[in-house]
């Protein structure tokens, strides 16, 4: 098609306009692929690594606090309950498992989570799959063994049968804070995709010992009930009473989620501002070559060229501008989603997988039509205009 | 019918309305002009005279505010706009002063495009047709520079070549050798005079050149006067 091709040329004949335009669209387009992939797969990863997590029983405090630092490792544990709270709950027949934790070491900031031997028959029911499966090695069982989590081994380079003393509290580094206890480890996990990659597995037992604790207490136990009516009896016994709180992970979750779209909409809303701007840009490089296209509108006018044909080709350029920035913000955007994912992935082990979304389809189609609605009225006077005024040597 | 007059004006007024007034000017007024096939015309006189408004009315691209115009037996006075383009397309080929040439095309392509969008010619003899045309004015070296790249004189044979695209059987130009050097002078005049010769075409050529009137069948002369702002007369060539 003529039209088409005179478009593109006339494109490729004023490179440094075109590609800026396209670029500004291209970074707006990016930003919004970006936003929606990593929010998205945000959430994604958030649901995934909180799969293992049913009901969390922990010391009365922000029930945000106890998903913060049980499932996502961030954020200071709320407190500590009696391990004897925690068998009486263990033993309740409405409860199919219990498994506790206790919180509060680290080694290099990698934080120390005593387990029962239960964590590592962690299964998930739909797959039947272990949650925290052994890749290397077997799962600690006596007292200073330890299995390192996916992450872990594979920063802190230690393999089966190294050392190491832990420290107190959950930064690296303070002086005085170390216990004399040597570990050893006996294991490596598998990835979970859940937080629980960056941390240390060992005996409830070892982390009492080096605590030196005469009254036994855990952090947090993961309980998963029999059925749903004892998940919200357990759930509303258990919040009634003074000694814990249970926190249902899946309104936690979704209370977590809430703030995070707080910050998207916001995200969102500067993406649509650099849409518009990105638009504004394509409208502007059109008029700036105003004085160029009414001539070239001109000529093709007077060589046989109809009004409708000259429409199409002011038309057609900032639609086939557009259509470059958006392939190249589709590109960018998902570059730049995997890259932030990535560098998430190493700082907190949640799995963030951005992926193809159908509405990448509706950003690209929202970018043709705000560029098309942006050179509509460039066409519209390529349409309308005097041909033999434009036609006279300059 | 070689006698019979394939451009045919009467009674043809154009006025223009004045930007931001109601008044009006009198661009042209020509009684009567009749041009038979074959036959080359030079359109002279001053400046203002309405050499460029006669043959944008010929070629359709502006309309009469009265009088009548027929061209090859189209009443083009009747027609609406896009009828105007088609006759445009298929029977009007146009050389400019100023070349005219789209600046982000190569020679080859400016001349392709004109049979592009006229679709006059078969598209798979468009690209072969180019060719020819640019070696017969001597572009055979210069068909895939852009204007930029080539001399006032070459723009000028492009303009020639993309005129002579559709082959139409009326030619206009308007002053085209005003800007172009003495060979250049010589190439566009006989290409365009040898297209009546050969091939039966009308050739109407608006120009100051008085050098150039020899070359034509007749010569009419536009002229302002004081009481009738603009008349014309016949002369011999």
């Amino acid at each position: 098609m003529a039209e088409l091709r005179i478009a593109w040329s006339n494109l490729l004949f004023r490179p440094v306009l075109t590609i800026v335009a396209a670029a500004i669209l291209g970074v707006a387009v990016a930003l919004a692929i970006a936003v929606l992939l990593l929010s998205r797969a945000m959430e994604d990863g958030l649901v995934r690594a909180s799969r293992p997590f049913d009901l969390l029983v922990g010391a009365k405090g922000s029930p945000t606090q106890l998903i913060m630092s049980t499932i996502l490792l961030q954020d200071a544990p709320v407190g500590n309950i009696p391990f004897h709270y925690f068998e009486t709950l263990r033993r309740d027949p409405r409860v199919a498992h219990a498994v506790p934790l206790a919180m509060g070491d680290n080694v290099h900031g990698f934080r120390i989570v005593g387990v029962g031997p239960e964590f590592f028959r962690l299964t998930d029911p739909a797959s039947q799959q272990p949650y925290f499966a052994v890749a290397a090695g077997r799962a600690c069982k006596s007292t200073f063994e330890a299995v390192l989590g996916a992450q872990v081994s594979a920063i802190w380079r230690m393999g089966l049968h190294g050392t190491f003393q832990s420290q107190h509290g959950l930064l690296e580094g303070v002086p005085g804070s170390a216990h004399q206890a040597t570990y050893t480890i006996v294991g490596m996990l598998k990835p979970s995709d859940t937080p629980l990659d960056r941390a240390i597995f060992v005996p409830l037992d070892s982390y009492w010992e080096v605590h030196d604790a005469t009254a036994r207490e855990i952090t947090v136990a993961m309980v998963r009930p029999v059925g749903i009516k004892e998940f919200y009896q357990l759930y509303q016994e258990i919040n009634q009473g003074t000694v814990a709180q249970a926190v249902l992970t899946g309104q936690g979750m979704a209370r977590l989620f809430d703030l995070l779209d707080q910050g998207q909409a916001i995200l969102t809303k500067v993406c649509y501002l650099a849409l518009i701007m990105g638009a504004a840009t394509v409208f502007l490089v059109s008029y700036a070559v105003g004085a160029q296209r009414r001539r070239e509108t001109a000529i093709l006018r007077a060589l046989g060229a109809g009004r409708w044909s000259v429409f199409v080709i002011g038309l057609a350029e900032p639609l086939i501008t557009a259509a470059w920035g958006t392939m190249l913000g589709v590109v960018a955007g998902h570059v730049a989603a995997w890259s932030i994912a990535s560098r998430l992935h190493d700082a907190s082990a949640i799995a963030i997988r951005p992926t193809f979304m159908v509405e990448e389809l509706m950003v690209a189609g929202a970018v043709l039509l705000l560029s098309a609605a942006a050179g509509l009225l460039p066409a519209i006077e390529s349409y309308r205009q005097d041909v033999a005024t434009n036609l006279a040597p300059v | 019918m070689p006698d019979l007059p394939s451009i045919v004006v009467r009674d043809l007024v154009k006025t223009f309305r004045l930007p931001g007034s109601a008044a009006t000017v009198i661009a042209l007024d020509l009684p009567k002009l009749e041009v038979k096939r074959g036959e080359t015309v030079a359109i002279i006189g001053p400046s203002g005279s309405g050499k460029t408004t006669l043959l944008n009315v010929i070629a359709g691209l502006l309309t009469p505010s009265q009088g009548e115009v027929v061209v090859n037996g189209t009443a083009i006075h009747t027609l609406d706009e896009r009828a105007r383009d088609r006759f445009r397309a298929r029977t009007i080929g146009y050389v400019f002063q100023a070349f005219n040439l789209l600046p982000a095309f190569s020679a080859l392509e400016n001349v392709r495009i004109a049979m592009d969008l006229c679709h006059v010619v078969p598209a798979k003899e468009r690209q072969e047709k180019s060719r020819l045309l640019l070696a017969e004015l001597g572009l055979g070296a210069r068909m895939h520079h852009k204007p930029g790249q080539l001399s006032a004189g070459e723009q000028q044979r492009v303009g020639v070549a993309r005129a002579l695209a559709n082959a139409p059987q009326v030619i206009l130009a308007d002053e085209p050798t005003a800007s172009v050097d003495q060979e250049t002078r010589e190439i566009v005049l006989n290409s365009l005079l040898v297209e009546a010769q050969t091939n039966g075409k009308i050739v109407m050529v608006a120009t100051h050149d008085d050098g150039l009137l020899p070359r034509f069948d007749r010569v009419e002369r536009l002229r302002k006067s004081a009481i009738n702002p603009l008349m014309v007369t016949t002369e011999d060539g």
